[in-house]
């Protein structure tokens, strides 16, 4: 099985007949979720694209591309977004704005920065990123290169689609420490091990320890009710809320 | 970002695809190269490259059939043609260049086919008339949903027919109704049968 199309929790003892009921049942599944929750962005999946094609494909598509990258030893992910996509990834830059300004700290928001590891097998874009941490050692660098400079401290991977390449292992190799994953309304939080191996999902940010990142969801859907600021604003006063409880 | 000349809206499950702007002829040879074994296809016109994968293998039974269906008539009419099948045609030099769904040349054996087949499945991608213009493809077929539409090249470029000018004598209504049965064999029987 290719990475592309291997699930965390298949059984590679699966018949042909077990593999198609669970399709059957997860696209009845996710036609349910599709009424209340985002529909899905396209994502196009390649297999045996070398690391050069991949380069040169980012070089040539530059900056006006609007479909998004991954790669992961030989496959390529075009993720093409939708509105459904679009809009948590730009509140995103808002919400942690909010955080780093109530805490008193410094941001540098990079949005779908092209981020490559070494060896050459994994890159990827997220949907958004940022420096917070170590804010003080990037601010200004306009070539980062990640042999020298941290990665960022957190990224965040807006995913409503099933079947899409598994980005955890190019964050691990990255050395992403944290990861906010939303997907179908629910975020999650996934933090780098000790022994900067794998992800585990935790309670609590690191970035923001103290603060309520899991309910960033609830202001997503508000502000589709009351407007995208109405609900920044709404979020700041949660967080004094919470710094002031 | 999202801001984008070309819109993307899949018209089924069938088939994902997505366009990527300036790409140039040597990294579509190295995509080509890289993809070989794998279903994905792809069109080029002008820099433009489309992306196309398969979701299912819904489109290849009516493709099939319809390519049975026709086959079938230029036999029995006793019209000499050579099946190409998907390969690839066009050149740098055009800046096109396309895998039809099926392709022919009827009458005699060339290096470019005089007919071609385009199962529509899905919409928002390029100009694939364009593409046949340059290649000087005469006729362009489109079944989409069991619809037929023929297109001949002019001297204008191509325009909308309702006979085939490479086989005048073909019933396209009939092709297109035994294109929609059901069941492969029984639909070429019965074609056979009106013939």
């Amino acid at each position: 099985m290719t990475p592309a199309l291997s699930r965390p929790n298949g059984k590679s003892t699966d018949t042909l007949a077990d593999i198609e009921m669970q399709e059957a049942i997860a696209t009845q599944a996710s036609e349910k979720i599709a009424t209340t929750h985002p529909i899905s962005e396209t994502r196009i999946l390649l297999e045996g694209i070398s690391w050069d094609t991949y380069e040169r494909l980012l070089e040539e598509t530059g900056e006006g591309r609007h479909q998004r990258f991954a790669y992961c030893d030989g496959v390529l992910e075009i993720m093409v977004p939708l509105a459904d996509h679009e809009e948590p990834t730009r509140l995103f830059d808002d919400f942690v704005a909010v955080f780093v300004d109530a805490l008193g700290l410094e941001l540098r928001k990079l949005g779908s920065l092209t981020m490559k590891a070494e060896p050459k097998t994994k890159g990827l874009e997220p949907d958004c990123c940022f420096y917070i941490q170590n804010e003080a050692a990037v601010r200004g660098v306009s070539q980062l290169d990640f042999a020298v400079h941290p990665p960022p401290d957190l990224v965040v991977e807006v995913d409503n689609s099933s079947g899409s390449l598994d980005k955890f292992p190019i964050y691990g190799a990255l050395k992403v420490p944290e990861i906010w994953r939303l997907r179908r309304g629910v975020l999650t939080i996934h933090c780098l091990n000790e022994a900067q191996t794998d992800y585990a999902e935790a309670e609590q940010s690191v970035a923001f320890p103290q603060l309520p990142v899991r309910e960033l969801p609830q202001f997503i859907e508000r502000a589709k009710v009351v407007g995208q600021r109405a609900a920044v604003r709404e979020l700041a006063k949660r967080v004094k809320e919470v710094l002031d409880a | 970002m999202v801001n984008s000349p070309v819109r993307e809206v899949p018209a089924s499950q069938v088939q994902s695809n997505t366009v990527l702007s300036n790409v140039s002829w040597s990294v579509l040879e190295a995509l080509d190269d890289n993809l070989a074994e794998t279903g994905a296809r792809l069109v080029y016109l002008d820099g433009c490259l489309e992306i196309m994968v398969p979701l299912s293998e819904e489109h290849e039974e009516p493709k099939k059939l319809l390519a049975q269906l026709l086959e079938a008539y230029m036999r029995l009419k006793g019209i000499r043609f050579y099946a190409k099948g998907s390969a690839t045609i066009g050149l740098k030099q055009l800046g096109a260049r396309k895998e039809p769904d099926e392709s022919y040349c009827v009458g005699e054996r060339s290096k470019v086919p005089n007919l071609a087949i385009e199962i529509t499945v899905t919409s928002g991608g390029l100009d694939v008339l364009e593409i046949y213009r340059r290649i000087g493809v005469r006729e362009v077929w489109f079944w989409e949903d069991g619809v037929i539409a023929v297109y001949a090249l002019g001297e204008q470029g191509y325009e909308q027919v309702y006979k085939s000018q490479l086989l005048p004598e073909l019933d396209i209504r009939s092709l297109e109704f035994h294109s929609r049965m059901a069941d492969q064999f029984d639909a070429v029987n019965s074609f056979i049968e009106t013939l």
